[in-house]
């Protein structure tokens, strides 16, 4: 025989009285654990839907630099470096620059400390009579291929050279002329094979043939010139080429910079612009499950201790009643030998169930009502999620704080009832 | 054996004081069944619970084995009465929800025991009461429960047996049968102080004291 049967015996003779006890403490911790659970559910569902807009996000900022790097390459670079001479008027109307200059500028250009251009593309072009079929007028560019900066990191070049005694074919000029891949063909005088006939891009380009450039310089008795250089600002660049222009003048003041804004830039510009929207949005949603959660949190912050005070109360009420009503056993108790500390163990063992009790049937239930109220709340919570909901720190600090809290609240009926003086409590018969 | 010399105890209320014992002097020695008989309010309780070690006298002074209980500390002398006297009620005071073995055992939790087990099963087994051992005491005839309150005054072998009215709820044939077991108790070398305000009992008894309005008028 020890105290706990005792304790355990009288639980059994008194259920009400405990299981009032145990619902004090059930509806408590109930409470705090649906109302945790609750929390935990919407705060894993907004950094669920973060990471997911993000991602998103990112994905989409990824397709809008790969569309950067597309678009650059098929639409045109965004600086034309040109002859101060040039009547601009007259390139427009053309399409190409008349004047020339020295090709010698590439390489200044190329070891200057512009960092913010990495493709530099020099030119020679001009619109010819392809003699050796029919007369057709065709532009005539002398490409080198791509002259990276000195400081260039760029690893993938934007544009290949071509080769000599090769030449390609704009896509319009290569079907009018019945031209393909592989052919040989002569042009004003010299022989050179078709190397690749570029697909359609709807702009001059089509109507152009690309041969090497010493082979251009040659052919149009211009050595050593070229009329345009092509200049690729890089992507971090890209919104600044009024500082482009003023830098390369600088170290060219013998040219003048054209911008050529094409419309990818103003897509890409309207693509940035989204991402930035979404991103707002997200910052919005955000904000917005976090001010919400703040919310519930300080409606759980003085919700929770009330339930707590008033189960506290509650057992305390409880204590004390039973206390009273077993006045005259705890009296005998004292007189068989019982110590007063042995009568205050009687009454805060059993707080002591009560708290053990309520504080694993109330998380077991809140737990549950809280996965039930998250569901409600639109918040699809799969097996897996739902584990990750359940919280053994909390059910620790219940299953700890539950217990010595009623034995806190039962602590003065206790004392009361270990102090009682068994004599006068038997006079009385 | 137990001795009580001038023994006062004075209840002191808010406007008055109760003088419910007055220079009470008394001797029981071992193998000895006292009767103190007295009307009601003559102060046999109070002289009773006094010596239990449950309430301290006024003045005066109290020895149990020669040990004055009121000397120790209240943790010592719960220990020490509660292994040296057991006390049998009027009431029966029997925990309501415990069976006739646990009733029986309750006192081991105070004063713990490798033997409480062994010991109830030959008390159950002594006042007949093994048949009834997992019954709980509104299960129990009247002369049942007060058995059960003696086996379990017993269970610590405690030398000094003190009894109040424990006769007082019980027919003349369950009353008989009390009283021989503490005729029996006190045959066996215990000290028994009975209190009651039934003159028959005082036939089992080999010293009878009567006690007037906190007096011992004879002896």
């Amino acid at each position: 025989m020890n105290i706990w049967r005792l304790v355990g015996d009288e639980i059994l003779y008194r259920k009400t009285d405990f299981l009032l006890g145990v619902a004090a403490v059930f509806l408590a911790v109930g409470c705090l654990a649906g109302v945790s659970t609750l929390l935990r559910a919407h705060s894993e569902r907004v950094a669920e839907l973060t990471g997911q807009k993000q991602k998103e996000t990112a994905g989409m900022l990824a397709v809008a630099r790969d569309d950067y790097r597309k678009m650059m390459k098929t639409m045109g670079y965004n600086v034309v470096i040109l002859n101060a001479g040039e009547d601009l008027t007259e390139f427009w109307t053309n399409g190409f620059a008349s004047k020339t200059m020295p090709e010698e500028l590439v390489s200044r250009l190329c070891n200057s400390n512009i960092t913010s251009i990495q493709h530099l593309l020099p030119q020679l072009y001009q619109k010819i009579l392809w003699a050796e079929q029919d007369n057709c007028p065709v532009i005539l560019i002398g490409v080198r291929g791509e002259v990276l900066h000195q400081q260039s990191n760029h690893k993938e070049p934007m544009l290949d050279p071509v080769e000599k005694d090769t030449m390609r074919l704009g896509h319009a000029l290569a079907r009018k002329l019945g031209l393909k891949s592989g052919e040989k063909v002569t042009l004003l005088g010299t022989p050179f094979t078709i190397a690749q006939v570029h697909e359609e891009r709807g702009n001059a380009d089509d109507g152009s043939v690309w041969i090497h450039m010493a082979q251009a310089q040659v052919l149009l008795k211009k050595p050593g010139q070229i009329n345009a250089i092509l200049a690729l600002s890089c992507l971090c660049a890209e919104g600044d080429l009024n500082k482009i222009s003023r830098q390369i003048a600088a170290i060219l003041p013998e040219t003048q910079v054209i911008h050529r804004v094409p419309e990818a830039l103003i897509r890409l510009d309207a693509r940035y612009r989204v991402a930035a929207l979404s991103q707002e949005t997200i910052e919005k949603e955000t904000a917005y499950h976090v001010r919400a959660a703040a919310e519930r949190e300080t409606l759980a912050a003085w919700m929770i201790p009330l339930a707590i005070l008033a189960a506290m109360l509650w057992i305390g009420m409880l204590a004390w009643n039973n206390v009273r009503e077993r006045r005259s056993e705890l009296g005998v108790l004292r007189a068989l030998g019982f110590r007063a500390r042995h009568i205050a163990a009687l009454i805060l063992a059993k707080a002591l169930l009560a708290g053990v009790a309520g504080a694993l049937a109330g998380y077991a239930l809140g737990f549950v009502a809280g996965l039930a109220w998250s569901i409600m709340d639109g918040i699809p919570l799969s097996i897996a999620a739902m584990r990750s909901l359940f919280d053994v720190r909390l059910l620790v600090i219940v299953l700890a704080a539950a217990p010595l809290q009623a034995c806190i609240s039962s602590w003065l009926p206790a004392m009361i009832a270990a102090q009682q003086d068994p004599a006068e409590i038997l006079r009385e018969g | 054996m137990l001795e009580v010399k001038n023994l006062t105890k004075i209840y002191t209320g808010r406007r008055n004081a109760v003088t419910a014992l007055q220079d009470v002097s008394l001797r029981v020695k071992a193998g000895e069944f006292a009767v103190v008989q007295g009307p009601s309010g003559s102060g046999k309780t109070t002289l009773l619970l006094t010596v239990g070690g449950l309430l301290a006298p006024t003045s005066g002074s109290v020895s149990i084995q020669g040990q004055n209980p009121y000397a120790l500390s209240p943790e010592r002398r719960a220990r020490f009465c509660g292994s040296a006297m057991g006390f049998v009620f009027q009431q029966f005071h029997l925990v309501p929800y415990l069976n006739v073995e646990r009733n029986i055992l309750v006192p081991s939790i105070a004063i713990p025991s490798n033997q409480a087990r062994k010991r109830a099963q030959a008390l159950m087994d002594h006042f007949h009461l093994s048949e009834r051992a997992h019954h709980v005491p509104s299960e129990l005839s009247t002369g049942e429960r007060q058995r059960v309150a003696l086996a379990r005054a017993l269970l610590n072998t405690p030398k000094i047996l003190l009894a109040d009215e424990p006769t007082g709820n019980l027919d003349a044939e369950n009353a008989e049968i009390v009283l021989n077991y503490l005729v029996e108790f006190a045959d066996n070398g215990g000290t028994v102080l009975l209190v009651t305000h039934d003159a028959h009992s005082t036939r089992y008894a080999g010293k009878a004291i009567c006690l007037h309005a906190g007096h011992i008028v004879s002896e």
